[in-house]
């Protein structure tokens, strides 16, 4: 039939190819891939995920020998990449690092009332903005060490860059953003000197010691006995952490009113390098702060990545450390027996208080820097008001500036603060 | 018989000696190249340095080094201008064919449905590697002309030799062609959706900034890494020394993974579909 023809080959041009008669099962095929690509995908990124973290059974080691294990050479070599990360609770709005009061208050004059919440508060600039950026939210650096006298960490910024180098007697530091650096000389004779007299000191000691300080498992084991009213440990699940085995261990906080529910460091099975650190806290399921190498090589990392050149339109800060001669103003005062046995007494006090200490320091005692703080809109913007002062409140720990002048620090809930300041 | 290798290169010739002799192409790149020069010579007659730390990265470094140029322009344009083309380009591939009555007549052809795509994605792949490069020469040409250019200061401190600088501008340029390239398949595939150009162009740019806003509320954190736009302003790993190419990898499984998932929607509904125009 002619003319059925006709008909036929006009539909097999409408479906731009395909003859009409087929059943509809063709067009199902050609709908497959676009199913299986997303599952392709999923899977491949799961199963990355599950590689990295697959089972490991490492030899049984108990608390005591897990931190034996932890290293303690100093003249380890290696280099990697760590990420960290922070859920304080701090406030993440209305802080803008980087511009100063003078703009906030500008852009809060040019504003009609209703968009006041959506502008900043407060300029976070100088020291205290470094290091609340620091304290909180997510970081990624790379670490380059070898042995004590060279170190590098290298923050890796979005297009910035901040740079702590130790080589040798050199100490840099380099923020690409501001495009400044700060550098240090270190008096190596001084510091060796200094290390020579803590040794001496501990040597001379070390007979009043309640254990025996050569064994380091009489060291490990004291350390649990003395810990242990407050503490429990635990041996966690053999683990993976950028890729190598590592043993776990947990200190469980036993204080009530403590912030801290518990602190986990995971030590890597071969080196004893502690890998990772996660501190999780009371009534927050994710972790309020961790701490993990993505990637570790322990190759010693090249010469080159230690030497820093001032680069051109830089801006040079010297920063002079504090020489011997400085420092003997402070040690030629020999304490007197009071003053000792009172710092003892303190320190039995925040022993026995456990994870729930309070810290308290005197009016007088608070650094200048900390009472010209206050002045700092951003004081007002991350305090909250109370009775006694004002609280800065974080998962982690709490301080009070209390009214008098005094400031009390712990890591414990606010009444809890509240409490030990007004006794 | 058909030379079938023959022709597959011919529809590829054909594409791009269409894609790059219309108008609006051009129009695009030399708004492109605008960026840099506008950039170059609002610096240069300001005169004024800028305080390090104050404006978009690198801003600070032009009147120093020329070099610069093509680094901050680069920044300027990723969030906005750059997907804006790439949603012209991509959104109008198999629309814009649909709209003008063209389409039919090029599968009357013997050419199948999937070379097509095929054929239309690398041709917008290619504008976007004309728009980075474009973008990053313009860049050069303008701040050595306004600006005395040298070897070039790494975000991590270290100088590096103009030779090698121009290594790594490259690879810059080509990271960012690859960071756009999952969107040119997400418009590859909107464009089958419909026979209206505008209306495939508009939302490609949608979905770019959409894209953006979600990957700056720090609620949604969980979702970032699988964001197509997570990896974009990751092109300066490739500044710092030593040089870091995770993020380069990263971000070429990223887009890999989007061209899989939407050149395959793009396929299941272009060889289904009815073509009328």
């Amino acid at each position: 039939m002619p003319g059925h023809s006709a008909e036929a080959a006009f539909e097999v041009e409408r479906c731009g190819g395909v003859p009409y008669y087929l059943p509809m099962k063709r067009n199902l095929v050609r709908w497959i891939p676009a199913i299986l690509a997303p599952v392709l995908v999923a899977g491949t990124a799961i199963g990355f995920s599950v590689s990295a973290s697959a089972a490991i059974d490492l030899p049984d080691k108990s608390a005591s020998q897990i931190l034996q294990l932890i290293n303690t050479n100093p003249e380890i070599a290696f280099s990697g990449k760590v990420t960290k990360k922070a859920q304080l609770g701090l406030p993440p709005m209305n802080i803008i690092p980087d511009i100063s009061q003078a703009m906030v208050d500008e852009a809060a004059k040019n504003m009609p009332k209703e968009m006041k919440d959506f502008l900043p508060q407060a300029s976070a600039q100088g020291e205290l903005a470094l290091a609340l950026e620091f304290a909180a939210g997510t970081h990624v650096a790379n670490i380059y060490v070898d042995g004590t006298r060279k170190a590098r960490l290298q923050v890796l910024d979005l297009v910035a860059e901040r740079n702590f180098i130790r080589n040798g007697a050199d100490l840099w530091f380099y923020d690409s953003s501001k495009q400044i650096v700060k550098h240090s000389v270190v008096n190596e004779a001084d510091e060796k000197q200094a290390q020579r007299q803590a040794l001496d000191f501990f040597n001379a000691n070390s007979a009043q010691l309640a254990f025996d300080a050569t064994s380091p498992a009489a060291v490990a084991d004291y350390f649990l006995s003395q810990a242990g009213p407050q503490t429990t440990f635990s041996v966690g699940k053999d683990a993976k952490v950028a890729g190598r085995g590592v043993y776990q261990i947990t200190a469980t906080s036993r204080t009530a009113g403590s912030l801290v529910a518990s602190v986990t460091v995971s030590v890597d099975a071969a080196t004893g390098l502690p890998l990772a650190v996660v501190v999780t806290a009371v009534g927050q399921s994710n972790p309020a702060f961790e701490i993990a190498f993505d990637s570790i090589t322990f190759a010693q990392p090249a010469a080159a990545n230690f030497t820093f050149a001032v680069p051109a339109g830089a801006k040079l800060i010297e920063v002079p450390l504090p020489t011997q001669s400085d420092l003997a103003k402070y040690t030629g005062k020999k304490a007197t027996a009071a003053q000792e046995s009172q710092a003892k007494a303190e320190f039995e006090k925040l022993k026995a208080q456990g994870w729930a200490a309070v810290l308290e320091v005197a009016a007088a005692m608070v650094p200048a820097e900390i009472t010209a703080l206050k002045a700092n809109k951003l004081y007002t913007e991350l305090t909250t008001p109370v009775a006694s002062g004002r609280i800065f409140s974080t998962a982690l720990l709490n301080i009070l500036f209390a009214n008098d002048g005094r400031v009390f620090a712990g890591s414990v809930t606010t009444q809890k603060l509240l409490e030990a300041a007004a006794k | 018989m058909l030379n079938v290798k023959k022709f597959k290169g011919s529809l590829m010739q054909s594409e791009l000696s269409v894609l790059f002799r219309r108008r609006r192409t051009w129009a695009m790149l030399t708004t492109i190249s605008m960026i840099p020069i506008f950039l170059a010579i609002a610096v240069k007659l300001s005169g004024s340095t800028l305080p390090p730390g104050e404006g978009p990265p690198f801003l600070d470094r032009v009147s120093q080094n020329g070099m610069f140029v093509g680094f901050t322009a680069m920044i300027l344009a990723i969030p906005l201008f750059l997907p804006l083309t790439i949603g012209v380009v991509a959104g109008d591939t198999i629309a814009g064919e649909a709209n003008t009555g063209t389409l039919r007549y090029l599968l009357v052809a013997p050419v199948s449905r999937t070379r097509l795509l095929i054929v239309k994605f690398l041709g917008a792949s290619a504008f976007a590697l004309a728009a980075t490069f474009t973008l990053m020469i313009t860049g050069i040409a303008i701040g050595a002309i306004l600006f005395p250019i040298g070897p070039v200061t790494l975000l991590s401190g270290d100088v590096i030799s103009i030779p090698a600088a121009l290594v790594r501008i490259f690879l810059v340029a080509i990271y960012v062609t690859i960071s756009l390239m999952g969107l040119t398949a997400i418009g590859l595939f909107i464009s089958t959706l419909t026979v209206i150009p505008v209306g495939a162009m508009a939302a490609t740019v949608v979905v770019s900034t959409v894209t953006q806003i979600l990957g700056t509320l720090p609620q949604l954190a969980v979702i970032h890494p699988y964001l197509i736009s997570y990896y974009w302003l990751g092109f300066a790993d490739l500044l710092r020394n030593p040089i870091s190419l995770g993020s380069f990898a990263s971000n070429t499984l990223l887009q890999l993974a989007y061209i899989a998932i939407f050149g395959s929607l793009a396929y299941g509904r272009f060889t289904t579909k009815d073509v009328l125009s």
